[in-house]
């Protein structure tokens, strides 16, 4: 008998009944949408959910944790994480989820993000490209193979925002995974326009792009001065004109189409910058508090979108612009230390004094190698006993540099829909002692810690 | 009753004399009470939406409201200092007088002056203010280049030489502000000086400066002619200068411009006063160790001189003339009619001890040149005004007038005593050095703590632990 629901030879009698109840099921799950979505099972669950992006055999994955940090809302304590297709799809206390997904227990485990690293230079060949290439990506220094991230992924890092180096503007950031699928490695190819340079040669530069946009609107000018000059030719000429007399400038009445003159390469993401285009940031290091006054003159001047990179060891006079960058609400990047006041003894937390003043606050490692992000979680869990805030630590190493990369709508969260780049410790993160045991890039556990190293 | 005292005078001052003059007084009421019932009257008269009468700077004839009503990009920036004794340079000391800034610029000085009310006040109660010292030479304290460029407005070398009570310095070939914590109006004037090597030391170099002047002078004898000949003869050629004509020599003659040489020597500095004679240039001198053997010969010529009092070079055993240094020489060089700057024995910021001889003490070479015979008055003058105009910024810094920057320190006690500290110094009209809030010396002898004496801490006494009962309690007994 061939029904809607399938032949008998399928399903079986008692099968057909048993899947009619579980429609009956899945319809009322959809009628109670507020509430816990009751997952009947894979076709089912991806019938009902709001993006029917599921391919047809996605499989499910789901951790039972015993608490989850979500850095965007509140800790969980023994929470399910539901993930399909890389993507995690639920997560809450008391979730159901299809029967067949695969289980991993982790009731042993905290479940946080994958941390993310908005600057460095990891693995990456010691050239430095001095001057101004802002057209220049590290996508040319980039030659991945397996395991240049083999030992970096124990550290619990997923994402790196890859930069050039030099001094100067030498050029675009990009952002990779430290593992998944080979396709997928490359988030953002493009990434911030890496600026390292002192205010004179900063403003040089902006100065050279603000004149190829002068250049380029001077030859729009003269172009539509020409069309317009070309119009006047074509209307009715007087009677006085002979027909006969051929046209000697064919080329002036029938002007090509505006052809702007070529910018130079290497200023092109400056000229963009100033023209404020979408997806254009540059990232602004400085070295001290005085090289930000110098260096914002200019940024302000040109007004650049751009965030900060602090880059400033242990001792430092940061401390003294925080107002200034506070009122700025500047997006900053800083090593994760306890500060001391520069010729003094005088302690201070320079991530909570910006925070305070109404900076968002990123945090890379101090050391740009496996060792120095292994240590961040141990740095950051110093800087919370000194008294910074528990979320704010948690998210400077994932949702603001997820934020900072423009990549916070996939990355730095544990929420619906957001790629499950996930790390399990076997405790709290911020534990002296906690390590990194199970690290999921796209849903997929990529690493796992060995027992016998320990 | 409050504001009636506010609308008629200010907040501090002018009620003093009428109390002294009872008749006055009551005129004085007799009119405030008019104007009450005056003001009462039009007040009833008027719409009800009209100007509230309580305001009580709305009268004010000085202009010390914030800017009138239209666009409102930044609200006007105003800073005084009451109460203090104010040693203007140029006029003379006020007792308990008050200086308002506006936006870096000194807008009103006197015991009667009304302070707007989101006005920034320093108490100076029972100190003294000076003008910001000048350091006529000075390294170490802006960047190199450009200074606006790459200075560190965050410098320990900065804030020392503040505390130090120097506001604005040499750097480079320009005059520079210290402005601690911001990059704003940092220069005062570039290119200052037209450096000259004139010196018997050096012989081929000192031919090339006088051929260089010649030639300079002989092109623009050329260009008098031309003048001349002009009015005559329309066909005049007009002589361009040859190449070897320096356009900065040719500056120089002209008076638009100031030389500055190193000379030290009796003999060199002769040289120098008599090509600066020739030639007709602004010339400053820096060194001028052996300038008191010589001050009547080159007084006329030397637009001014920038010496070190301490400065140490022994006598020429082998001559018969005067020669060394002395601790008389910036009085001498000063009384013979030479504006003097004086500057320490090293100038920069020095941290490897040896206290006394570096840009912090400043003010301790100035009380040396006292030392030496100098006056009181000439001595601040050498850090301040006269040092300004030998960098041709006296219409900037070095006074305190109305109009000019505003540049001041608080101290508390004589600049020149070498125990006189410096408690604010104030730049552009910003606070920019705070004794009590930076870690420098705020400990030292510190606003509020009951002064102590050289019997209170000599001889040196150590301080035992208190014997008190709990620790004794705490230890272990032996029995």
């Amino acid at each position: 008998m061939q029904t809607f629901f399938g032949s008998d030879r399928h399903w079986g009698p008692h099968g057909r009944r048993i899947l009619r109840l579980v429609m009956v099921l899945a319809a009322l799950g959809v009628l109670h949408a507020t509430g816990p979505i009751a997952y009947a099972g894979p076709r089912a669950a991806a019938l009902e959910s709001e993006e029917d992006d599921l391919s047809p055999d996605a499989r499910f994955t789901v951790i039972r944790a015993g608490k989850v940090i979500t850095v965007s809302g509140s800790e969980l304590r023994n929470a399910t994480i539901v993930i399909a297709d890389g993507k995690i799809r639920n997560v809450g206390q008391a979730i159901k989820y299809p029967g067949n997904a695969k289980v991993i227990d982790a009731r042993d485990r905290v479940v946080m993000p994958g941390l993310i690293n908005p600057s460095s230079r990891f693995r990456l060949p010691r050239y430095r490209r001095t001057g101004v290439h802002a057209n220049q990506t590290v996508a040319s220094e980039f030659f991945s193979n397996d395991y240049t991230y083999e030992r970096l992924r124990e550290t619990g890092y997923t994402l790196l925002a890859l930069r050039p180096d030099g001094r100067g503007i030498p050029g675009r950031g990009m952002v990779v995974r430290t593992m998944g699928p080979t396709d997928q490695q490359v988030v953002v190819e493009t990434s911030y326009v890496y600026i390292d340079a002192s205010k004179r040669g900063l403003r040089s530069a902006l100065e050279q792009a603000q004149k190829e946009i002068e250049k380029v609107a001077e030859a729009r000018k003269k172009y539509e001065e020409k069309k317009e000059q070309a119009r006047e030719e074509d209307t009715p000429p007087p009677s006085t004109q002979p027909v006969s007399q051929p046209t000697t400038q064919p080329a002036a009445s029938q002007p090509a189409a505006f052809e702007p003159p070529k910018i130079r390469p290497e200023l092109e993401p400056l000229v963009a910058l100033l023209e404020k285009r979408e997806g254009y940031r540059a990232l602004v290091v400085v070295d001290n508090a005085s090289e930000y006054l110098h260096v914002r003159e200019v940024l302000k001047k040109h007004e650049i979108a751009h965030d900060l990179m602090l880059r400033s060891f242990q001792s430092t006079d940061f401390f003294r612009v925080a107002e200034t960058l506070g009122e700025a609400e500047a997006h900053v990047v800083v090593r994760p230390y306890i500060n001391t006041v520069p010729n003094s003894a005088e302690r201070y937390l320079l991530v909570k004094e910006l925070e305070a003043a109404g900076c968002t606050v990123s945090v890379m490692p101090s050391g740009d190698n496996e060792y120095g992000m292994g240590v961040v979680l141990q740095r950051l869990s110093e800087s919370v006993r000194e008294g910074w805030s528990r979320t704010s630590a948690f998210k400077s190493v994932t949702l603001h540099p997820a934020k900072l990369l423009g990549l916070d709508d996939r990355f730095g969260s544990i929420e619906r829909g957001k790629v499950a780049d996930l790390i399990l410790l076997d405790a709290d993160p911020l534990r002296p002692g906690a390590r990194v045991r199970e690290v999921m890039i796209n849903g997929e556990i990529v690493h796992r810690a060995d027992e016998e190293q320990r | 009753m409050s504001k009636i005292n506010l609308r008629c005078g200010d907040r501090r001052g002018t009620s003093a004399p009428l109390l002294g003059a009872p008749w006055r007084f009551v005129a004085m009421f007799t009119v405030l009470l008019l104007s009450g019932v005056l003001a009462w009257a039009g007040e009833s008269d008027a719409p009800p939406s009209s100007a509230p009468t309580s305001e009580p700077t709305t009268t004010s004839t000085t202009s010390t409201g914030t800017s009138t009503a239209g666009v409102e990009e930044e609200p006007d920036r105003f800073l005084a200092v009451i109460n203090g004794d104010v040693y203007t340079v140029n006029g003379p000391a006020l007792r308990g007088a008050t200086i308002l800034s506006k936006n870096g610029r000194i807008v009103e000085i006197g015991t009667d002056v009304r302070l707007p009310e989101e006005c920034e006040v320093i108490d100076a109660d029972g100190k003294r203010v000076y003008p910001g010292l000048v350091a006529a030479s000075a390294g170490g304290l802006h960047g190199g280049g450009n200074a606006a460029d790459t200075t560190n407005v965050f410098s320990a070398n900065m804030q020392v030489a503040l505390a130090g009570g120097i506001t604005t310095a040499i750097a480079g070939n320009d005059a520079a502000k210290l402005t601690f914590g911001t990059t704003e109006d940092m220069i005062v004037k570039k290119g200052l000086y037209t450096s000259l090597d004139y010196s018997r030391r050096r012989p081929l170099q000192r031919a090339e400066t006088r051929s260089a002047f010649e030639a300079a002078r002989a092109h623009l004898r050329a260009l008098d002619r031309y003048e001349i000949e002009r009015a005559t003869n329309e066909d005049a050629e007009k002589p361009e200068p040859d190449e070897d004509v320096n356009r900065r020599y040719l500056k120089l003659i002209r008076g638009s411009a100031t030389a500055v040489a190193t000379a030290n020597s009796r003999q060199d500095l002769l040289d120098l006063a008599a090509l600066a004679r020739e030639f007709g240039f602004r010339l400053i001198v820096r060194g001028a160790y052996e300038g008191w053997t010589v001050a009547p010969q080159i007084a006329g010529a030397i637009a001014g001189a920038i010496v070190t009092p301490r400065a140490s070079v022994f006598e020429n055993q082998r001559s018969v003339k005067p020669s060394g240094s002395s601790i008389e020489n910036a009085q001498i060089l000063r009384r013979h009619g030479i504006p003097v700057a004086i500057v320490p024995p090293t100038t920069s910021i020095t941290f490897w001890g040896l206290a006394g001889r570096d840009l912090l003490h400043l003010n301790m070479e100035a009380g040396f040149a006292v030392r030496g015979g100098m006056s009181d008055a000439d001595a601040l003058r050498a850090v301040t005004i006269d040092a300004a105009r030998i960098l041709g910024i006296d219409d900037h810094v070095g006074s305190l007038e109305i109009g000019k920057d505003a540049d001041w320190i608080v101290c508390d006690g004589d600049l020149l005593h070498y125990m006189t500290q410096v408690h604010y110094a104030v730049v552009n009209g910003r606070i920019a050095y705070n004794k009590q809030k930076e870690t420098l010396f705020a400990h030292i002898r510190p606003d509020g703590a009951p002064e102590t004496t050289f019997d209170d801490v000599w001889p040196r006494r150590l301080e035992w632990p208190a014997n008190d009962d709990s620790s004794a309690a705490a230890e272990p007994s032996r029995e």
